[in-house]
């Protein structure tokens, strides 16, 4: 790149490398992994600056960084997940104290996710994306991504059976 | 989908977005790998041989000094003074997964006078060279953070031992990478936590009993998150003291003793801050940037008593400040084909073959003259450490400076 596009480039993720932090932070559950993950992705952009700075680069990026943070669990991990930290044991009752319990929970219950699953809901429920915009992030059909998600809110709810207090407290709610 | 799970879905990858600010320098970082990688690529393309760790040595090559004398004092075996003795935290290209916990290092064999690879993501030489502060893992748990001590005669690492947590902050998880002090007594590790009172913790490098010493303003008047450094007499610490407006700003340098309790605090001023340097008497400290690729890097010497500027220049390259090599002349490591070479009022380093393919060191003097330049390997290592060149045989000669 030449002197222009490199301080276009560094423009560009001075202005955005705080939102796409956040979404890698999100998909990673890890300062380090976000910070390892974001770099890898912003060195392609780099590499491909000329080219995809007049379309949408932050699209291109976020793609990327959903594509590369599941390739690289795919390649390497081939199916297995991540670590399986002890869990906390399950609260008998859901009361007001119970909620950062379950929010603890809950995010280490995440963190046992295959990367694609928790992808899935990275976009689904951090980003807000519809389902044929997820499909296209993640190169897959949308049937894809339903039963992705399906299978990772399962997983979540093996995962952290306190979930299912919420179940019970929607269902008393109706 | 429930409602209340959506929402704690929600709020659970929100708060996890928020557990950490964006690392400074995405950009520059971004802009330093894709030009390294399409090195590599042409290297490759090229027919080059592409085999790393101990071959690293074979790209390491010596240019003609461009310039004056000072850098260009042979020993009678052909040695100059110094020589990379690690270079600490190279990533493997083989190995697709970007954690740390996949780094290693070189290690300079005084013996054979090339580099052995060894399974560390961070390798810092002890001042006498028999041991090296070593460190594994990413902070996961699969692959917690682990620190030790490994002895180069036996090849045996002493770990240190973990802290457990202790109100949310963790030893050595939550700590950098650490820095034996310069009489190799003990090893320094600046502690911050996200959560929990920040400080540092001294290891003593024989027993590697660790003792905590709290500092709770350590966060608060050090924006940049500098970490603290040893002072040359090692009995003292410095941190650089820094401000964030529109950019970090040095405001000063303040000096602690081993108990945490504050020396002095000196003014300085200056733009974003990457590296600090004392020269091994303590009569200069050397303050510069972060390389932006982009512009000459401009570096400061103050007296580290007063802080008093005592020389102000810039490099005729974008490069970050390694050291001290005497106490007329700076190291500093350029980035390869880092922006070209922009207009200046310094003279531009001749250039030799191949020096847009490769980062290099740079020997300057306190004017910005270049005065030696040795090429790098390929690979980029996150840290260089520098040593004497005692004792290396004499087919080391091209890899000293």
């Amino acid at each position: 790149m030449d002197a222009d596009l490199d301080r276009e480039f560094s423009d560009f993720v001075a202005a955005r490398s705080h939102a796409l932090f956040r979404t890698a932070l999100a998909l990673t559950g890890h300062r380090q992994q976000a910070e390892d993950l974001l770099q890898t992705v912003l060195t392609k952009g780099a590499r491909h600056w000329g080219r995809i700075r007049s379309g949408n680069p932050e699209a291109y990026l976020r793609t990327a960084l959903y594509r590369q943070q599941t390739s690289w669990w795919r390649s390497l991990r081939r199916g297995r997940e991540v670590s399986t930290e002890q869990l906390p044991e399950v609260a008998a009752t859901a009361d007001a104290t119970a909620t950062v319990d379950l929010n603890l929970a809950l995010r280490q219950a995440l963190a046992q996710l295959a990367p694609k699953h928790r992808a899935v809901l990275v976009l689904r429920y951090f980003e807000d994306r519809p389902d044929s915009e997820i499909a296209e992030i993640l190169g897959c059909t949308q049937s894809t991504v339903r039963s992705q998600a399906a299978r990772a809110l399962a997983r979540l709810r093996e995962l952290c059976p306190r979930l299912d207090i919420l179940a019970t407290k929607e269902a008393a709610d109706r | 989908m429930n409602p209340h799970l959506t929402t704690a879905l929600r709020t659970a990858f929100e708060e996890l977005a928020e557990t950490a600010p964006a690392p400074v320098g995405l950009a520059q970082a971004a802009l330093v790998s894709a030009r390294r990688q399409r090195v590599t690529r042409l290297a490759v393309g090229g027919g080059f041989a592409a085999a790393i760790c101990a071959a690293l040595i074979g790209v390491v090559a010596v240019i003609a000094p461009i310039s004056g004398t000072a850098g260009d004092q042979f020993a009678d075996n052909g040695l100059r003074p110094l020589v990379v003795t690690a270079y600490s935290g190279i990533r493997d290209p083989k190995i697709d997964d970007p954690s740390p916990h996949f780094q290693y290092s070189l290690l300079l064999n005084a013996k054979t006078g090339r580099y052995d690879r060894v399974p560390y993501r961070y390798a810092m030489p002890s001042p006498d060279g028999s041991q090296v502060l070593v460190a594994t893992g990413d902070n996961s748990p699969r692959h917690p953070t682990r620190a030790g001590v490994l002895d180069r005669a036996s090849g045996n690492v002493r770990w240190i031992a973990d802290s457990g947590s202790t109100g949310g902050a963790r030893f050595p998880a939550d700590s950098n990478d650490g820095r034996w002090s310069p009489d190799g007594q003990r090893i320094l590790f600046t502690h911050m936590p996200r959560t929990g009172t920040p400080g540092f913790v001294l290891v003593d490098s024989d027993t590697l009993t660790t003792t905590f010493v709290p500092l709770p303003d350590l966060a608060a008047q050090n924006d940049q998150a500098t970490g603290l450094i040893w002072t040359p007499d090692s009995k003292g610490l410095a941190l650089t003291l820094s401000t964030s407006v529109d950019e970090p700003t040095v405001t000063g340098i303040r000096i602690y003793d081993l108990a945490g309790r504050v020396v002095r605090t000196v003014p300085a001023s200056g733009g974003p801050l990457d590296a600090v340097s004392f020269f091994p008497d303590g009569g200069q400290l050397a303050l510069a940037p972060y390389s932006d690729g982009v512009r000459q890097t401009s570096v400061t010497v103050v007296d580290p008593v007063t802080g008093a500027v005592q020389h102000s220049f810039k490099v005729p390259l974008s490069g970050g400040l390694i050291g001290w090599t005497d106490d007329r002349q700076l190291l500093i490591r350029v980035v390869h084909d880092a922006g070209g070479i922009p207009a200046s009022d310094q003279p531009a380093p001749v250039l030799g073959p191949g020096d847009d393919e490769y980062d290099r060191l740079l020997v300057v003097d306190l004017t910005g003259r270049v005065t030696h330049s040795m090429h790098l390997p390929a690979e980029y290592a996150d840290h260089l450490f520098i040593g004497s060149s005692d004792g290396l045989p004499s087919s080391a000669a091209k890899i000293t400076f």
